[in-house]
C-alpha cells in the first residue's frame, strides 16, 4: 500500500533534514518509528493487565485505570499517532486509490481524541437506591420524622416528652390485596411495629400506593380491627410510606474521610489524594495483630487530609492518616489481670469428619455466654461448692400442679410426650397434652429470650392452648375466635398451674474461684463431670471433642486490626475490608483510631440492613471537646437530581425461549427523578436497557435478593451504576471509519488497481486483442505442482 | 512435471514430536475402568448392570438448574460433579445415578468422589497411607485416576486434612469445597431428591417439578392387605388419582426390583415409568424428540468425535496441496464437506437442545469457532477454486476444527460439555453479534497458523536444501522455538502470581535457564538472516497482499506471473486470512464496546480481556505494516501470524482460566 508511493515520496523529504525540525519531521515520518511505538504499547498494556504486581507495587499503587492514564502510556499514544500522522501526510500521496490507508488512519485519530475526551471527563460511580421511608407524625411531634424502611431499621422518637419507638419488622415484596376493589392486586408491604410509651407494641402495616390499606395487627390477636373493633390501635399516630430519595452517588476507586459532630445529620467531605489501595502502611509493628509467618514490611505513612469545605467540624484539628490496611478485622485479644471479673473461656470444638469450630465464652455476657446454639453455656460461679447446684440433667420439664389438690407432677419432654394424645390428669377434671416446645424464643420488646411449652388442655367445658413460659408473668391462655385469623390470648386459668423448664445446654463449663468444671448432662442425666485446665482436651462423646484453648477469670481485652494472611482472604471483594489509621491533633491532644472502610455514607445506622451495609463511625473528641464522628468512605457526587425508587421487579424472559429449554430473569428498577420539585413519571431500568436523565447515565447492576427461606422478602433496594460517558459518539465514529477504511485497502483497493491495469492494457493491445481467457489461465495456473 | 514429495527433517521431528507427547501423555493417563469384578456379589451386579436397559428412561424429562433435560444429560451433568468424567466399575451414568441412589451403602467403598487437584490427591493419600490404610499399588492407581472412595474421605485424619486445606482460600478451599460437593451429591437421598421427573399438572413452565420420592410420601406403601388402610392420598396436588397410583406401583416395584437385582422386572417397570410419565402434565412435557435427541447427543460424547472425519480430510488435502493432484483435492474436499456436515450438525443439534445458540460457554465457544472456521473456508475455496491458493483454506479449517474438537473430546472436565442458562447481562443484541464476531475472527486466525506454519516448514526446507545455514543449528532451532514458547508461557505464569502454577528453587533457575538460552539461539539465527538479507542473498518472493493477490491487478497478483512459487502461495493464503481477522477482530472489539457501554455504562474498562484482545490486534497491525518494510515479507508475516495466534490463544485460555476479570463467565 504505502511502499509503491514510497520511492516517489523518498526525495523530497531526505533533502529537508539538514534543519534539526527537519530531523525531527523525518524521524517522525518512519513506518518503522510507528511499529516500534505500537510495540512498546503491546508491552505496557500487557504488563499492566497480566502482571497487576506491577502497577500494584507500592510505589505505583495504580489500578488498571490509572495505568492505563499514566502519562507514559499517553505519551506512547502521542507518539504513535504523531508519528502516523506525519508518516500519512508526508509519505501518502491523498489519492483516491490511497482512501482507505487514510481513512483508518484519520479513524484511529478520531478514536484516540474522543478517548482523550472520554476518559477525561470520566465520572463513574455506584449508589444504592431505597424504596420507601417511613414517615412518623404525631400530637406532639413538631416536624414529621422518618426513616428508612429496611428490615430491622428502628428509630425512636419523643413526643411529649415519652418515646415511641419504631421498627420495620419485616417487608413483602407482593403482599396479595384482599380487599374487593384491589382484589388481586399485589403491594409492597412494610411491617412496622410501634412500641408505645405504654401499653403492648402493636404491628402497622403500610401498603405501598394504598394508604387506604393502612391497618393494625395486635401480636397473638390478629388484625385490630377483629379484636378491639378499630383499624388502629392508636388513632392519632400517622405512619406513612414516602419515596426515599437519593442525593449522593460514591465514585469509584476514591478515598473519603466524612466528619460530623455527634447529633448532626449531614456528613463533611474531607478527599484523600495519594493513599494507596494495595499496601498495607504500618508505621510500628506494635499497632497490628499479624501471622508471625506472613511476610510483613513496615511502610510509614502520614497523609494530611485537610478539609476543603467551609462548616468542616474539624477546622481547627489537623487529620491525618498515619496508617492503612487493605485486609483486616479488628481483633480482640485477651490476656489476664484486669482489675474486674470478667471470666473469658475460649474453646475448639473438633468433631471428626467435620471442620472445626472456636468459640469464645464470656460469662458476664448474655449473648456471648452460650455457642454452639445454646449447646455449650459458660456460667460463673461465687463459691466452689455452687457447682453441685448445677443442672443435673439437660431434659426439658412441664411441671403440673391443680391448686387444693394433691396433684403435682413433672413432665419430661420427649419426642414420644409430644406426639401422645390427650392425657387426663387423675383425680382432677383436666386432660393435657403437650404439643410444642420453643426454646430461648427471642421476643420483640424483651432484653431476656424466652421458652415456652404450647400445651393443649381440655377441661369438662371447653379446650384451649396454654403457653407456658419459664418466666411466669408470660404465660397466656389462647382461645381461637371467632375466624381462624383471630386468636384471642388471656391470663391463665387459675385453677390449673404449669411452670415450663427449657432444656438447659448439654454442655456447661462453671468458672469459679480457684478452678473451671466441666459438666455434660444428657437427657436421662449426668453423663461426664470433671475439673478441666487450659490446655486439655475432653473427649464428649467418641468422635466429637472440646479442648480448652484458654481460660481467665479477669479477662482484659485489647483491640488492634489483624492483618488476615494472604491465604485467608476472600477474593473479589476489593477494598471491602480496609481500615486506616486516623490521627487528630486538636491541638491539646492527638487521637488515634482505626477507621473501617464502608462502602457507602449513611446518615444514620438505620441503613444497615442486618450487616448488608457497613454503617461503622468511630468517635473522636474535636477542639472544644465537642465529640466529632468520622467515617472512612469513598468520594461522593451530588446527583444533579435526586433519585428514588418506585418499584423493583423481576422479569422472567420467555421471548424466544420455552420452560423446557431456558429461562434468563431481567431485573427491573423502576426509578423517578426530582426535577423542580416534582418526582417525574417512572423511568424503567433493565440489564442491557440504562437510562439518562440530567446528563448521567443509570445501570442496573446489584439488587437485594431475596433469601431462599423468605421468598417475599428482599427487593428492598436496587443498585444502580452511575456515570457519565462523554464523547463515546467520537470514539464509535472513529472506529467505524477505521472499519470502512480497512474494508476500502484490503477489498475496493485491489479491485481498483486490477481495472486501472485492464484499462491500461486494453490500451497496450488495441490493435493486439487479448485472446486469454483468463479463467482457463488461471486453471492452468492451479494445475501446476507447487515446490515443496 | 510432478515433483516427488520428501520427508524432510523438519517433518520427522513435528511427527516423532506428536507421538512421543501423545505417547507420554496416555502412559500418565488414568485406566478408563476400575478394578475388574472379582467377589461373586460383584459378578451378580456385573451381570445385573448389563442385564438392565434404561432407554425408555434417558428420555424422560427431568428439571434440574432451571431447565428441562434428559435423564440421560442428567445423569451425566450428576456424575460429573461426583465422578468428575470417568466411568464408575464400566456402567452408564444412568446406571450408576440409580443405583447409587437405591443401594447407597452399596457404594461406601467404591472409588467414586472425583478429586480434581492432583496434589490434594497426593496428599490425601499420604495421610491414609501414613495410617496404614491403603497399600502402595492401589495408592498409585488412585493417584493417576483422581477417583477416592467415600470411606476414604470420611476417615478422621483425611477430615481434619481437608479441614486444613479449606482454610487456604486461594489454593485448595474451592477443590476442597468440591470434595464437599460430591460427597453431598453422591449421597441417595440427594440424589432422589434432584431426580425431578414429576411434571406439575397444571403448573407452568415456572413451576418446580416434583421428584420422584413424592410418590414415595404419597403411597410408598405397597397396595396389599398389610397396608390398607395407610394414606394414599398424593402428595402431588391435581394429579390423576389413576395415574398416581400406577406410576407409584411402578416406582416401587422398580425400586424394590433394583434391590433384589432382577433385571426383567427393572426393564418392565422402567417402560411402564417412560410411558406415565409425559402423561403426568403433557402441556408442560417437553417433545420427546427433542429428550431423544438430547438423550442421543450426550451419550454420543456431544458428537466431538467428529475431530477423526476433520482427521481423515486433513491428508488428502495436504496430498492436493503438494502434488496439485485432482483426486486428492476431490477426496479431500468431499471428506471436508462431510466432516463440516457432521460439525454443523452438532451445532444445530445442541442448538435444538438448549434453545439459544451455542455461544455461552468454553465449550460451545470453542466448536462453535471452529464451525465459524469451517464457514469461512468453505466460501474462501468456493472463491479461490481456480488459483493456487485453494485448498489451503479447507486445509486450515480442518486442523483448527480437529484440534479444537480433539481438546474437547479429551479433555472433558475441563471443557464441560453440559448446556446451562445464559445469565441476564448476555441476553443482548449486540452481545451476541459481540462474542460471534471475536470467535469467529479467533478462528481466521487459527486458520491463518496453518499455511503460516507450512511457509515457516517450506523455509526450513529451502535453507536446508541450499544449505546456507549449517545443518545442525537449522535442526536446532525449531527445538529452540518449541522450547521458547514452552519456557516463556512457564515464566508467565510464575509472574502471574497464581500460587498455584508457581515454580520452585530448582525448576525456576531452569525454566529461566532454557529461556534465555533459547531466546539468544532465536536471536542470533535473526540476526544472522538479516545479515544475509543485506549481504544480498537472494529473497523469496511474496504475495502481493491476501485479497489483492485474489482479486490481482497492476501486476500485482502473483497469479498473472508464470510460477508462483510456495512461499508465495502460503503468503496468500495466510494473508487473505489475516486481512479478514483483522477487521473481523477489530469490528468484534468495537461491537463489545457498544455493547459493554450499556450494558456496563463504559465501552472500555481494561479488563484483561479486552486488553489482550487489544494486544492482538496490534500484533496483526504491526504485521500489516512489517510487510511494507522488510524484504522477506513471507517469512515475517509467518512468524508474525503464529506468534498472533499465540497472543489469542493466550487470551482466550490463560486470560480465561487464570486471569479472571469482568469476562470471566465466556
Amino acid at each position: 500500500m504505502i511502499e509503491s508511493t514510497t520511492s516517489s515520496a523518498l526525495s523530497p523529504y531526505r533533502q529537508r533534514g539538514h534543519s534539526p525540525a527537519g530531523w525531527l519531521l523525518n524521524l517522525f515520518s518512519n513506518v518503522w518509528l510507528g511499529i516500534f511505538w505500537a510495540v512498546l504499547i503491546f508491552f505496557y498494556c500487557s504488563i499492566g493487565s497480566a502482571i497487576p504486581a506491577v502497577r500494584q507495587h507500592p510505589n505505583l499503587e495504580m489500578t488498571e485505570f490509572e495505568w492505563f492514564h499514566w502519562w507514559p502510556f499517553a505519551l506512547l499514544i502521542v507518539l504513535f499517532c504523531t508519528t502516523m500522522i506525519v508518516t500519512t501526510i508526508r509519505r501518502i500521496p491523498l489519492r483516491p486509490i490511497n482512501a482507505g490507508v487514510w481513512t483508518i488512519h484519520t479513524g484511529i485519530v478520531t478514536l484516540a481524541i474522543g478517548s482523550y475526551y472520554y476518559f477525561s471527563t470520566k465520572v463513574e460511580g455506584d449508589v444504592p437506591v431505597f424504596r420507601r421511608s417511613v414517615k412518623i407524625q404525631m400530637p406532639g411531634l413538631g416536624e414529621p420524622e422518618t426513616f428508612v424502611a429496611l428490615p430491622g431499621s428502628e428509630t425512636r422518637v419523643v413526643a411529649d416528652s415519652a418515646t415511641w419507638t419504631f421498627r420495620v419488622v419485616s417487608t413483602n415484596s407482593s403482599w396479595p390485596i384482599l380487599s374487593d376493589e384491589h382484589k388481586g392486586e399485589n403491594a409492597y408491604a412494610i411491617n412496622v411495629q410501634v412500641t408505645p410509651p405504654s401499653g403492648e407494641p402493636f404491628i402497622r402495616q403500610l401498603l405501598a400506593g394504598y394508604p387506604q390499606y393502612t391497618e393494625d395487627i395486635i401480636p397473638g390477636k390478629g388484625r385490630a380491627i377483629k379484636s378491639i373493633g378499630r383499624k388502629l390501635v392508636a388513632e392519632d399516630l400517622e405512619l406513612s410510606l414516602d419515596y426515599h430519595a437519593t442525593e449522593y452517588f460514591h465514585v469509584m476507586d476514591t478515598w473519603a474521610l466524612f466528619v460530623r459532630k455527634v447529633g448532626d445529620t449531614d456528613w463533611v467531605e474531607r478527599p484523600i489524594e495519594g493513599l494507596g489501595r494495595y499496601n498495607d502502611r504500618v508505621s510500628s509493628r506494635d499497632q497490628v495483630f499479624r501471622d508471625p509467618h506472613e511476610p510483613f514490611t513496615l511502610r510509614p505513612i502520614d497523609l494530611a487530609v485537610p478539609a476543603t469545605a467551609q462548616n468542616d467540624p474539624l477546622e481547627a484539628a489537623s487529620l491525618n492518616i498515619t496508617g492503612y490496611l487493605r485486609y483486616a478485622r479488628l481483633q480482640r485479644e485477651w490476656r489476664d489481670g484486669g482489675e474486674r471479673l470478667n471470666p473469658i473461656l475460649q474453646l475448639q470444638l473438633v468433631s471428626s469428619g467435620a471442620r472445626s469450630e472456636s468459640y469464645e465464652l464470656a460469662a458476664f455476657d448474655r449473648v456471648r455466654s452460650q455457642a454452639a446454639d445454646g449447646n455449650i453455656q459458660f456460667v460463673w460461679l461465687e463459691k466452689a461448692s455452687q457447682r453441685a447446684e448445677l443442672a443435673n440433667d439437660s431434659r426439658a420439664i412441664l411441671h403440673v400442679s391443680v391448686p387444693n389438690t394433691e396433684v403435682s407432677f413433672d413432665v419430661v419432654i420427649t419426642p414420644e410426650v409430644l406426639g401422645a394424645p390427650l392425657t387426663p390428669i387423675e383425680g382432677t377434671e383436666f386432660a393435657y397434652r403437650v404439643t410444642n416446645v420453643h426454646d430461648r424464643l427471642t421476643l420483640p420488646g424483651r432484653d431476656r429470650p424466652v421458652s415456652l411449652a404450647v400445651v393443649e388442655i381440655k377441661t369438662p367445658t371447653e379446650t384451649f392452648r396454654r403457653w407456658v413460659a419459664d418466666l411466669p408473668e408470660h404465660t397466656k391462655d389462647l382461645r381461637d375466635g371467632g375466624d381462624v385469623h383471630s386468636v384471642e390470648a388471656a391470663e391463665p386459668d387459675p385453677r390449673i398451674e404449669m411452670t415450663y423448664h427449657p432444656q438447659s445446654a448439654p454442655i456447661i463449663f462453671a468458672g469459679y474461684p480457684g478452678g473451671l468444671h466441666f459438666v455434660f448432662n444428657g437427657p436421662n442425666g449426668r453423663v461426664l463431670e470433671r475439673e478441666v485446665s487450659p490446655g486439655e482436651t475432653i473427649e464428649v462423646i467418641e468422635g466429637l471433642s472440646l479442648r480448652v484453648e484458654a481460660y481467665l477469670t479477669h479477662g482484659v481485652a485489647k483491640v488492634k486490626p489483624f492483618i488476615v494472611p494472604k491465604s485467608s482472604r476472600q477474593r473479589d471483594v476489593g477494598v471491602t475490608f480496609a481500615m486506616v489509621r486516623v490521627e487528630i491533633d486538636t491541638g491539646r491532644d492527638v487521637q488515634t483510631r482505626w477507621v473501617p472502610f464502608q462502602r457507602y455514607v449513611f446518615p444514620n445506622e438505620t441503613y444497615t440492613y442486618g450487616g448488608r451495609f457497613a454503617y461503622a463511625p468511630e468517635r473522636f473528641r474535636g477542639a472544644n471537646g465537642v465529640p466529632v464522628e468520622v467515617v472512612f468512605s469513598r468520594r461522593r457526587v451530588k446527583l444533579p437530581h435526586p433519585i428514588a425508587m418506585e418499584a423493583f421487579h423481576l422479569d422472567t424472559h420467555l421471548g424466544g425461549y420455552s420452560g423446557s429449554t431456558s429461562t434468563i430473569r431481567n431485573y427491573v428498577s423502576e426509578l423517578r427523578f426530582l426535577d423542580g420539585g416534582q418526582w417525574t413519571e417512572t423511568v424503567p431500568i433493565k440489564v442491557n436497557q440504562p437510562a439518562e436523565y440530567g446528563g448521567f447515565w443509570y445501570f442496573q447492576s446489584m439488587w437485594d435478593r431475596p433469601s431462599a427461606s423468605n421468598p417475599t422478602g428482599g427487593m428492598n433496594y436496587t443498585g444502580l451504576g452511575v456515570g457519565n460517558r462523554h464523547g463515546v459518539h467520537i470514539q464509535l465514529a472513529g472506529c467505524c471509519l477505521a472499519v470502512s477504511g480497512m474494508l476500502f485497502a484490503f477489498y475496493v483497493k485491489p479491485v481498483m488497481k486490477r481495472r486501472a491495469h485492464e484499462r491500461s492494457r486494453r490500451k497496450l493491445s488495441e490493435s493486439e486483442r487479448a485472446t486469454e481467457d483468463s479463467a482457463q489461465a488461471f486453471a492452468d495456473e492451479a494445475a501446476r505442482p507447487v515446490k515443496v | 512435471m510432478k515433483e516427488r514429495f520428501r520427508i524432510r527433517p523438519i517433518d520427522a521431528m513435528v511427527v516423532l514430536s506428536i507421538i512421543g507427547y501423545a505417547g507420554w501423555r496416555s502412559m500418565n493417563r488414568a485406566p478408563e475402568t476400575g478394578d475388574s469384578p472379582k467377589t461373586p456379589a460383584q459378578q451378580v451386579d456385573l451381570a445385573f448392570a448389563q442385564q438392565v436397559d434404561l432407554t425408555p428412561l434417558y428420555k424422560t424429562a427431568v428439571q434440574a438448574d432451571g431447565r428441562l433435560r434428559s435423564f440421560e444429560s442428567h445423569a451425566k451433568r450428576s456424575m460429573g460433579i461426583i465422578a468428575g468424567a470417568r466411568s464408575i466399575q464400566g456402567q452408564s451414568n444412568g446406571f450408576t445415578y440409580l443405583d447409587l441412589m437405591l443401594r447407597g451403602q452399596a457404594y461406601d467403598e467404591t472409588e467414586l468422589i472425583y478429586v480434581k487437584h492432583k496434589d490434594v490427591r497426593r496428599q490425601i493419600l499420604d495421610v491414609l497411607a501414613g495410617h496404614g490404610d491403603i497399600d502402595e499399588q492401589r495408592r498409585e492407581a488412585i493417584q493417576k485416576r483422581g477417583l477416592f472412595s467415600r470411606k476414604m474421605l470420611m476417615h478422621p485424619v483425611v477430615g481434619a486434612l481437608l479441614e486444613r486445606l479449606g482454610k487456604d482460600l486461594i489454593r485448595t478451599s474451592k477443590v476442597v469445597d468440591a470434595i464437599h460437593f460430591a460427597l453431598t451429591a453422591s449421597h441417595d437421598r440427594f440424589l432422589a431428591q434432584n431426580l425431578r421427573l414429576i411434571a406439575p399438572p397444571g403448573g407452568t413452565i415456572d413451576t418446580p417439578w416434583f421428584s420422584i420420592t413424592a410418590l414415595e410420601q404419597s403411597g410408598g406403601a405397597p397396595r396389599d392387605a398389610i397396608h390398607a388402610g395407610l394414606q394414599t392420598a398424593s402428595t402431588i396436588p391435581g394429579l390423576d388419582e389413576q395415574l398416581s397410583e400406577n406410576l407409584t406401583e411402578a416406582w416401587s416395584s422398580l425400586r424394590a426390583g433394583w434391590r433384589s437385582r432382577d433385571a426383567t422386572a427393572v426393564n418392565t417397570q422402567v417402560e411402564k415409568l417412560a410411558q406415565l410419565l409425559p402423561l403426568v402434565a403433557p402441556n408442560l412435557y417437553p417433545s420427546l424428540g427433542r429428550l431423544g435427541m438430547e438423550s442421543w447427543y450426550f451419550r454420543s460424547k456431544s458428537m466431538t468425535w467428529v475431530w477423526l472425519l476433520y482427521l481423515a480430510c486433513v491428508i488428502p488435502l495436504l496430498m492436493s496441496i503438494i502434488y496439485k493432484w485432482d483426486r486428492a483435492r476431490t477426496a479431500g474436499l468431499v471428506l471436508f464437506v462431510l466432516a463440516f456436515a457432521a460439525h454443523t450438525a452438532s451445532i444445530g443439534i445442541r442448538w435444538y437442545i438448549s434453545g439459544r445458540w451455542p455461544n455461552s460457554n468454553m465449550f460451545e465457544a470453542l466448536t462453535t469457532s471452529a464451525w465459524f472456521g469451517g464457514v469461512g473456508a468453505l466460501v474462501l475455496e468456493r472463491i479461490a477454486r481456480r488459483t493456487p491458493l485453494r485448498n489451503l483454506f479447507a486445509l486450515g479449517s480442518a486442523v483448527m476444527s480437529m484440534v479444537a474438537l480433539m481438546a474437547a473430546y479429551f479433555l472433558p472436565v475441563q471443557l464441560d460439555s453440559g448446556i446451562s442458562n445464559k445469565m441476564a447481562a448476555l441476553n443482548d443484541v449486540w452481545l451476541y453479534i459481540h462474542t460471534n464476531m471475536i470467535i469467529w475472527s479467533y478462528a481466521m486466525i487459527a486458520l491463518a497458523c496453518v499455511p503460516a506454519l507450512l511457509q515457516l516448514r517450506h523455509r526450513w526446507c529451502a535453507s536446508w536444501d541450499r544449505s546456507t545455514i549449517p545443518r545442525a543449528r537449522l535442526l536446532l532451532l525449531p527445538i529452540a522455538l518449541v522450547v521458547l514458547n514452552y519456557t516463556g508461557y512457564r515464566l508467565l505464569m510464575h509472574v502471574l502470581d497464581d500460587p498455584a502454577r508457581q515454580l520452585s528453587g530448582n525448576t525456576l533457575m531452569g525454566t529461566s535457564g532454557a529461556f534465555w538460552g533459547s531466546l539468544m539461539i532465536v536471536l542470533l539465527e535473526a540476526m544472522a538472516v538479516k545479515t544475509r538479507i543485506a549481504a544480498g542473498a537472494k529473497v523469496e518472493r511474496s504475495a502481493s497482499g491476501g485479497a489483492s493477490a485474489l482479486i490481482g491487478g497492476g501486476g500485482a497478483s502473483f497469479l498473472t506471473k508464470d510460477r508462483p512459487t510456495a512461499g508465495e502461495v502460503f503468503d496468500g493464503a495466510t494473508m487473505v486470512l489475516v486481512e479478514l481477522s483483522f477487521i473481523m477482530l477489530w469490528t468484534g472489539l468495537v461491537m463489545g464496546a457498544i455493547w459493554a457501554d450499556h450494558s456496563w455504562g463504559r465501552p472500555w474498562g481494561w479488563d484483561p480481556k479486552e486488553v489482550f484482545a487489544l494486544n492482538t490486534f496490534i500484533i496483526f497491525l504491526v504485521l500489516i505494516h512489517v510487510r511494507l518494510k522488510v524484504r522477506d515479507k513471507g517469512f515475517w508475516t509467518a512468524i508474525l501470524a503464529v506468534f498472533g495466534f499465540e497472543v489469542m490463544m493466550f487470551n482466550w485460555i490463560v486470560v480465561n482460566f487464570v486471569i479472571t476479570g469482568l469476562h470471566s463467565y465466556a
